[in-house]
């Protein structure tokens, strides 16, 4: 029996918003504070890594520890990664406590762009196609001594090198930090815009809160503009599938993205890998009449 | 979304003390707080209910049958599990789930229906599964299989992320378990994380079986064994006359904490809570 795992989103739930291939790109991504965006960028940065694309993760809020941590309790366990150096952090957090960083790329100064920008450039160093996040331009924004033109320019430069490796990235920002021309500056520089919000449904039983996005624009390819909802689970995001389909194990309705697997050349939805691997010790067991 | 874990308890032959084991293994963690379901997948000859002396109105057998499917493909499973927390004076919960031992279900199940019937039914004791984790937030799910290689019991061990195979220390036990082994547990355990152990039960002449620690009798058993079935041994459990043969089993983990028995179900737990 053949069985391979569908292939990876580029960003969590991106098979699912852009039609075809997704071409490389650096997007931004947009929402305000608390709504997943760090969470968003950590799943982006494991799922280039389980394909094998290096990951490059700049935070202003959080030290490698914490990244690390944080990144395994989603079940993305970057040890290995570490270990053989595909994964690594540029640490714009630890000056505030002298530096004491575990990352071989942390910087004394992130006030000084000119600094982060050859941070960057080192740890990019021997690797290929690599991924990059930064979390956030917000948290670069109000550590940073330059002017706006200056930044746009920083940032600028960073899509283009992303560009010419023909490599992914994703910027995180908070609206709510900015004016609305820094805002329009943003949306130009990069290929595309992702945005997040929530939605807050009040009804007699009490106040449910939705997690919401759109991917706005990106370039080159054909993508859904509709707001779907997603959740923060304990795999990461997951988005909210948009038709009605069973679970080929246990028969329910798939509310989130169903878990897709290749089985004999065919493709079957469940909801859970928990159900992918019930359903292949069974057809294993009783062969494929197992339907 | 499941992040509890599913441990099913087997066994070759049946009398190697499975249903106590996990009777009283369930109810050890839920008297350690944690949230316990057990069900008793022995549909063949189901002990459970006589077990905790209950006598309950809707059976897993109904929910095989789809009797409390929903449109959604959900299970009504409101009336199925019985929480015995509180009679038992447990921190945490154990709920339980009871096959009926009416000769008309047993016979019903095994020989009444082709397989798209049972392929189903399989497919209702998934979403049931799902349901536990998901809607009663079960930190462990126990099943208790029926022994031997039986349609039940690899349906049941299929389900679970856990095998755990309990023996005696016979010949004909360690041949069978053996045979077990090579012909369905490679299969069972070739998808996810799923993995398979051994529990040694009733090892007879043992010398001091009054505390945790095994006996250099139980140590060579289990070296023979991890090298002879070709996985770990994660409990040994000395042969106790008083609880083989008491006119009516019950949880001696939670009634006589000083039992060396119980001493042995503590050790047990611990050694598999390393394993979750």
């Amino acid at each position: 029996m053949g069985v391979d795992m569908k292939q990876a989103d580029v960003f969590p739930g991106s098979s699912k918003l852009v039609e075809g291939r997704m071409p490389p790109s650096s997007l931004l991504v947009v929402g305000p504070s608390g709504i997943g965006k760090t969470i968003f960028s950590k799943h982006f940065i494991y799922n280039g890594l389980t394909c094998g694309e290096p990951g490059i993760y700049l935070s202003t809020d959080e030290s490698p520890e914490k990244i690390v941590g944080s990144m395994r309790s989603f079940g993305f366990d970057t040890e290995t990664y570490t270990n053989n150096g595909t994964f690594r952090v540029v640490d714009c957090y630890s000056w505030r406590i002298g530096c004491k960083s575990s990352s071989t790329y942390c910087l004394s100064n992130p006030a000084d762009l000119a600094s982060v920008s050859m941070a960057i450039d080192k740890a990019r160093q021997n690797l290929n196609n690599t991924r990059f996040a930064l979390d956030s331009i917000t948290g670069l924004m109000t550590i940073c001594n330059h002017n706006l033109t200056f930044f746009s320019k920083f940032l600028q430069i960073i899509v283009a090198k992303t560009r010419a490796t023909n490599s992914n990235a994703v910027f995180l920002v908070s609206p709510e930090a900015h004016d609305q021309v820094f805002m329009s500056y943003l949306r130009e520089i990069f290929d595309g815009t992702l945005e997040m919000r929530m939605e807050i449904k009040k009804d007699e039983s009490g106040e449910e809160m939705k997690r919401l996005l759109r991917l706005f624009s990106l370039k080159g390819a054909k993508h859904k503009t509709h707001w779907t909802p997603f959740e923060i689970t304990n795999d990461g995001i997951l988005l909210r599938s948009g038709k009605e389909i069973r679970c080929v194990m246990c028969s329910r309705q798939i509310e989130w993205e169903p878990h897709v697997e290749v089985i004999d050349g065919r493709e079957y939805s469940f909801d859970s890998t928990e159900c992918a691997n019930t359903y292949k010790k069974l057809r294993s067991m009783y062969g494929p009449s197992f339907e | 979304m499941i992040s509890g874990k599913t441990l099913a308890f087997h066994s070759y032959k049946g009398g190697t003390g499975k249903t106590t084991l996990i009777a009283n293994l369930a109810a050890l963690y839920a008297m350690q707080g944690k949230k316990v379901c057990l069900l008793d997948f022995d549909l063949y000859a189901p002990s459970l209910g006589m077990y905790f002396r209950k006598k309950p109105t809707v059976y897993l057998n109904s929910l095989l049958r789809g009797e409390l499917d929903q449109p959604s493909g959900e299970v009504d499973a409101s009336s199925l599990v019985t929480d015995v927390s509180s009679e038992l004076g447990l921190k945490g919960k154990l709920l339980l789930g009871f096959s009926s031992p009416n000769r008309d279900d047993i016979t019903d199940i095994e020989f009444q229906h082709d397989q798209k019937w049972q392929l189903k039914a399989i497919k209702r004791f998934q979403s049931f599964k799902n349901q536990l984790f998901e809607d009663n937030m079960v930190d462990c799910l126990f099943l208790d299989t029926s022994p031997g290689i039986r349609y039940w019991s690899i349906n049941t061990l299929a389900i679970a992320n856990m095998l755990f195979l309990v023996m005696k220390t016979s010949d004909m036990d360690i041949e069978g378990t053996k045979k077990m082994v090579n012909d369905i547990y490679d299969v069972l355990t070739r998808y996810g994380k799923s993995k398979y152990f051994i529990i040694l039960n009733k090892v007879p002449e043992i010398s001091n079986s009054n505390g945790r620690q095994w006996d250099a009798t139980e140590i060579a058993w289990a070296e023979e064994l991890q090298k002879d079935i070709g996985t770990q041994v994660v409990g040994s459990v000395p042969c106790f006359c008083d609880i083989q043969f008491s006119k009516h089993e019950f949880l001696f983990a939670v009634n006589h904490p000083e039992h060396p028995f119980s001493k042995r179900v503590v050790d047990l737990a611990d050694r598999i809570s390393t394993l979750l």
